[in-house]
């Protein structure tokens, strides 16, 4: 129960997320300012990075909705009494997915899918689920079952207590697999750049194929700053959330 | 009126029933307690009477109609239900979760918050402190009231109640205890209470279901119980001390001697004197101007000392009318005396227990 109340605790909790967003500014002007020769000031300009920071925003957010809106339903159907059975088999399906090697995962698709935004989005997807689906599953069996019991024994219906009671109690926890996946996508979407599909990967690649040290670390300071930011973001909402 | 007949529970892949053939009536407005060794059956008969277990065998009636025919969430609905640990719903306040069937039956909203606070009050919670808390921020014992304010709200019929105290520590236990039996005074519900404590379903019971195997073993009074045991298991069950028990059971009025002799504590020496060899006694019951015991005096003290303040004795702490003789008979012997003082509420003497009245009551339950 960490409601968050008053202005005070608004700054406490908005004080990191800005720091962090001040530290990404200054990385970026001070490369933008001293990109370290020519051929590299021509990569790193505030409109490439501009660009490539909202394609790999685009690339985890699109990503990860997609795993929330597939996961989240199929977590649900999984703990239903008809389901219960092929839980873990299910699990264990998206779990492989997952213990694949990402860059697997994306040379993989690759060659399903050929090159592109829609591949990187297809392989980071894959890649998401199990942390959504996990929690989900986990969060709603979790719920205490007395609860679900009194909540039957006063006459709720069954998706009344889906909605109103297992949905509520296991959000914390489901919200903290759409965390994981979240941080995790920042840091998987930075090898989209291998299969065309841009992104702050771009910054690190081409860095380390022209040994570059300033277009590297731009690349990878950002995407640092980028999964450090999100998950503190999503951290607070998370603990914001009554239980 | 809830009638079971013939009712059979046999759960997939286990051969012994879990309730097996049984018939019990409970009559409108009374606490019928259902007791037994774990795995009687006990809960999974109280599970079907609102149906989230469906009997395999036999009927269950509700003032006649077959519950059955009625659709279950309707019913589960005119059924207040409280379960040990109450199941509370740990993300909303006091107020909401009180609130809960009566917002399923759709009530309106003023009438809603009007009955979250009457039940608050009911429950001896200030409604402005604790409408708006979790669960979370109750002692135990507070949550367990919330839990039976809960299944109050909607003013059903019929309460079911599985081990609703059974978290609660003993003190605790026995303080909701009285509360809820106050309540019920007022409210005169149909109640089926599952327990394994025999004390409790002694305290609780109008009636009293003793289960073995899912069979009915007894069911009576728990005086019926106490005094006549049907056979070994009960009265195993009940417990050696069952003649003890009963001493619960009775209350001090109906044993209580009134019209007893009183002196007053300013009353003169040969004025006791001359009083306690007309009532044949050896002591008498001393009183203050206010009608209060003050304590006694005995015959042989009386040549000790010129008045009654220098002789007077303390005696065991009063019983009320409505304590019981259990009560009464730990008072006497606290202070090894074979006598106790009955007072009403205005702390006045109106009469005795004596320990013999006592003794003959045990005794009759044995030869009985």
């Amino acid at each position: 129960m960490n409601k968050i109340t008053g202005k005070k605790q608004l700054m406490k909790v908005l004080l990191i997320p800005i720091l962090i967003i001040g530290i990404g500014i200054v990385v970026s002007i001070y490369y933008v300012k001293n990109p370290g020769g020519q051929m590299a000031a021509n990569i790193i300009s505030y409109s490439n990075i501009k660009r490539r920071l909202i394609e790999h925003l685009e690339l985890v957010f699109v990503a990860t909705f997609l795993a929330i809106a597939t996961a989240i339903p199929l977590g649900i159907l999984i703990t239903r009494k008809r389901f219960k059975k092929i839980a873990p088999i299910i699990i264990t399906v998206v779990n492989f997915g997952q213990t694949l090697p990402s860059l697997a995962v994306i040379g993989l698709m690759m060659g399903l899918l050929g090159l592109g935004f829609k591949t990187a989005i297809f392989a980071l997807w894959i890649y998401s689920l199990l942390p959504i689906l996990r929690n989900t599953y986990t969060g709603i069996r979790k719920v205490d079952p007395n609860i679900i019991d009194t909540a039957y024994g006063m006459g709720m219906k069954k998706m009344q207590i889906l909605w109103k009671v297992e949905l509520p109690l296991a959000l914390y926890i489901i919200f903290a697999g759409i965390r994981t996946a979240t941080v995790v996508n920042v840091g998987t979407a930075a090898l989209a750049t291998f299969i065309g599909a841009g992104g702050l990967g771009d910054f690190i690649v081409i860095g380390i194929s022209l040994m570059r040290n300033t277009i590297l670390l731009t690349g990878a300071i950002l995407t640092a700053l980028l999964a450090v930011f999100l998950d503190n973001i999503l951290g607070n909402i998370e603990n914001s959330i009554i239980v | 009126m809830i009638k079971l007949e013939n009712l059979v529970k046999i759960y997939e892949g286990n051969s012994n029933p879990a309730v097996d053939n049984l018939s019990v009536e409970i009559p409108n407005g009374k606490i019928c307690i259902l007791i037994g060794p774990s795995g009687c059956g006990k809960t999974t008969l109280l599970r079907m009477i609102n149906g989230l277990i469906s009997p395999t065998g036999g009927k269950i009636f509700i003032n006649d109609n077959d519950i059955t025919e009625v659709d279950q969430v309707e019913l589960r609905r005119n059924m207040g239900y409280v379960i040990q640990g109450t199941g509370l719903f740990p993300h909303w306040t006091i107020a909401e979760n009180i609130s809960v069937v009566p917002k399923l039956l759709k009530w309106p909203k003023d009438k809603i918050e009007n009955v979250v606070n009457n039940m608050l009050i009911l429950i001896g919670l200030d409604p402005d402190e604790y409408k708006n808390r979790y669960p979370k921020a109750l002692s135990g014992g507070q949550v367990q009231r919330v839990g039976v304010a809960r299944a109050l709200a909607a003013d059903p019929p019929i309460m079911l109640m599985d081990e609703p105290f059974g978290a609660a520590d003993p003190i605790t236990r026995s303080k909701l205890q009285n509360e809820f039996l106050y309540i019920q005074e007022k409210i005169r519900k149909t109640i089926v209470f599952v327990t394994h404590d025999i004390d409790e379903a002694i305290k609780m019971g109008d009636l009293i279901a003793i289960l073995k195997d899912g069979k009915l073993i007894q069911y009576g009074t728990p005086d019926d119980i106490l005094s006549h045991p049907e056979n070994e298991f009960v009265s195993e069950f009940v417990g050696s001390d069952r003649t003890l028990k009963r001493l619960g059971l009775i209350k001090v009025r109906d044993v209580m001697t009134r019209g007893v002799e009183i002196v007053k504590s300013s009353d003169p020496i040969d004025k006791v004197k001359e009083m306690i060899k007309r009532v044949n006694n050896n002591f008498l019951y001393v009183i203050n101007e206010k009608m209060e015991p003050r304590g006694y005096v005995l015959e042989e003290d009386l040549e000790k000392g010129k008045n009654l303040k220098e002789i007077i004795r303390t005696m065991a702490s009063p019983v009320n009318p409505e304590d019981t003789l259990k009560t009464a008979l730990s008072n006497m012997m606290a202070l090894g005396v074979g006598t106790i003082c009955v007072v009403n509420n205005k702390n006045e003497f109106i009469g005795e227990v004596t320990l013999n009245v006592l003794t003959r009551l045990i005794s009759n339950t044995d030869r009985e």
